[in-house]
């Protein structure tokens, strides 16, 4: 690790895209994966969420001494959430596993990724039903949840699907009145993303 | 030891048990395997990194962040090296900006110091809380489809062509594994089987390694020729 060179001026869009990628890599994966199970706070909001986020950023910190691209929380864990998992024993289990493969590294091909394909598909079919609770009639909510629905898969990246989905869902609150009014730190996250999505 | 894990987890109050867990860590595990092997590949693509070294990150990581996710935040998301974020380190950051992996380190390093801090004096949770209803409803179904996608490709089901973007690909043994096993763990599911999903992985890993030693001339695992590597660390 070097920091000499992190503190350039043209090294602050490279820092920026990695907070605001990994940001809301990990944001929409808590909120994607607790909305469709009940891990949900008595407001809807997932539970124990500063906790989570601070394991997260601690994640993609000891990223940087250990020598790899920034931690974050994976999609997949939903996966093991339509098994069941409920609470941090599961992720426990998960985190000893990955400790064996320091020595059994070429173990690892025996299962291939096509194998663990149909859960994935499995998996989407569960998560995608979550589009039947917006209301799809209304262009001021139902456009700005189908932008995120579609384009998370075809830009292949979950921080550009959900950045398009807000700036959507600012411009047509302006037009439309009956969905819910942004909150002005909505606004400022609206800006980011359009920035972000110029940068990358 | 039940005990311990009854007070660290609070399981009968969230209404699972050891074993439901530990079958939920390992499906979860397993279908996120796949980043101990790609994860050093793209960051050693081009940048001079040491693979072995990048291995080792790669998996002390994520095995001491789901770890700390666990323990501290009773959450069962795992963590890991991120999909995504690893190609823009390498292919825009190092090899596009021209930085070196050690100052790209740097950049990964401050930037989960300025998390931290957002997080300490609650920005991150200000920033969650205020993202509207549609946009949460519209990520999750988006991520949903977004590992379907992941699904299809790996799977060969669906495969780039260059008139229509994707298309369907042809008829393999890959394929023929991915429909079996999907169908299979469909019907585990509708049966409300317990550990449908880990099932349906090890039905399809079995019939994976008997291609072309049981059935059809294929054989699509080959047995690695050394199962112990030392970590380089």
């Amino acid at each position: 690790m070097d920091l000499s060179g992190a503190f350039k001026l043209s090294m602050v869009s490279v820092i920026f895209t990695f907070l605001f990628t990994d940001m809301f890599d990990s944001i929409s994966t808590f909120l994607g994966v607790c909305q469709v199970s009940d891990l949900k706070d008595k407001d809807g909001n997932p539970k124990n969420m500063n906790k989570a986020l601070m394991v997260d950023a601690f994640s993609t910190t000891i990223s940087g001494i250990l020598g790899t691209s920034s931690g974050t929380t994976y999609i997949e864990s939903a996966s093991g959430i339509e098994e069941g998992g409920r609470t941090g024993l599961t992720s426990v289990f998960t985190g000893l596993l990955f400790l064996p493969f320091l020595f059994l590294a070429p173990l690892i091909a025996i299962i291939p990724m096509y194998a663990t394909s149909p859960a994935l598909v499995i998996v989407g079919f569960y998560m995608a039903r979550a589009i039947i609770e917006v209301d799809m009639k209304s262009y001021g909510s139902g456009f700005p949840a189908f932008l995120a629905l579609i384009l998370i898969p075809l830009t292949y990246s979950i921080t550009q699907g959900i950045s398009w989905s807000i700036v959507f869902y600012i411009l047509l609150s302006f037009f439309d009145r009956k969905v819910e009014r942004p909150s002005p730190m909505l606004y400022i996250i609206g800006i980011l993303s359009l920035l972000s999505l110029y940068l990358t | 030891m039940a005990k311990i894990f009854e007070n660290l987890f609070n399981l009968k109050e969230n209404n699972t048990t050891i074993s439901k867990e530990f079958i939920a860590g390992i499906t979860t595990f397993l279908t996120m395997a796949y980043i101990i092997i790609v994860n050093p590949q793209i960051l050693t693509s081009g940048t001079g990194m040491p693979y072995g070294g990048a291995l080792a990150a790669t998996i002390l990581v994520a095995s001491l962040s789901s770890i700390l996710m666990g323990v501290f935040a009773n959450l069962p998301f795992a963590l890991a090296p991120g999909m995504g974020i690893n190609a823009f380190f390498t292919f825009t950051v190092i090899l596009g900006f021209g930085l070196t992996w050690q100052q790209a380190l740097g950049a990964v390093f401050i930037s989960g110091l300025v998390f931290i801090f957002l997080t300490i004096v609650r920005i991150r949770e200000l920033i969650v809380k205020s993202i509207p209803a549609p946009v949460r409803l519209g990520v999750a179904s988006g991520i949903g489809l977004f590992l379907c996608f992941i699904g299809l490709k790996e799977s060969g089901m669906i495969v780039c062509s260059p008139a229509t973007l994707v298309c369907m690909g042809d008829f393999s043994p890959k394929l023929f594994i991915f429909l079996a096993g999907l169908v299979f763990t469909l019907i585990l599911l509708i049966k409300k089987k317990k550990g449908a999903l880990l099932s349906g992985i090890i039905f399809s890993t079995i019939l994976a390694y008997s291609a072309g030693r049981l059935w059809g001339d294929t054989i699509l695992i080959h047995m690695p020729e050394n199962f112990f590597s030392s970590p380089d660390l």
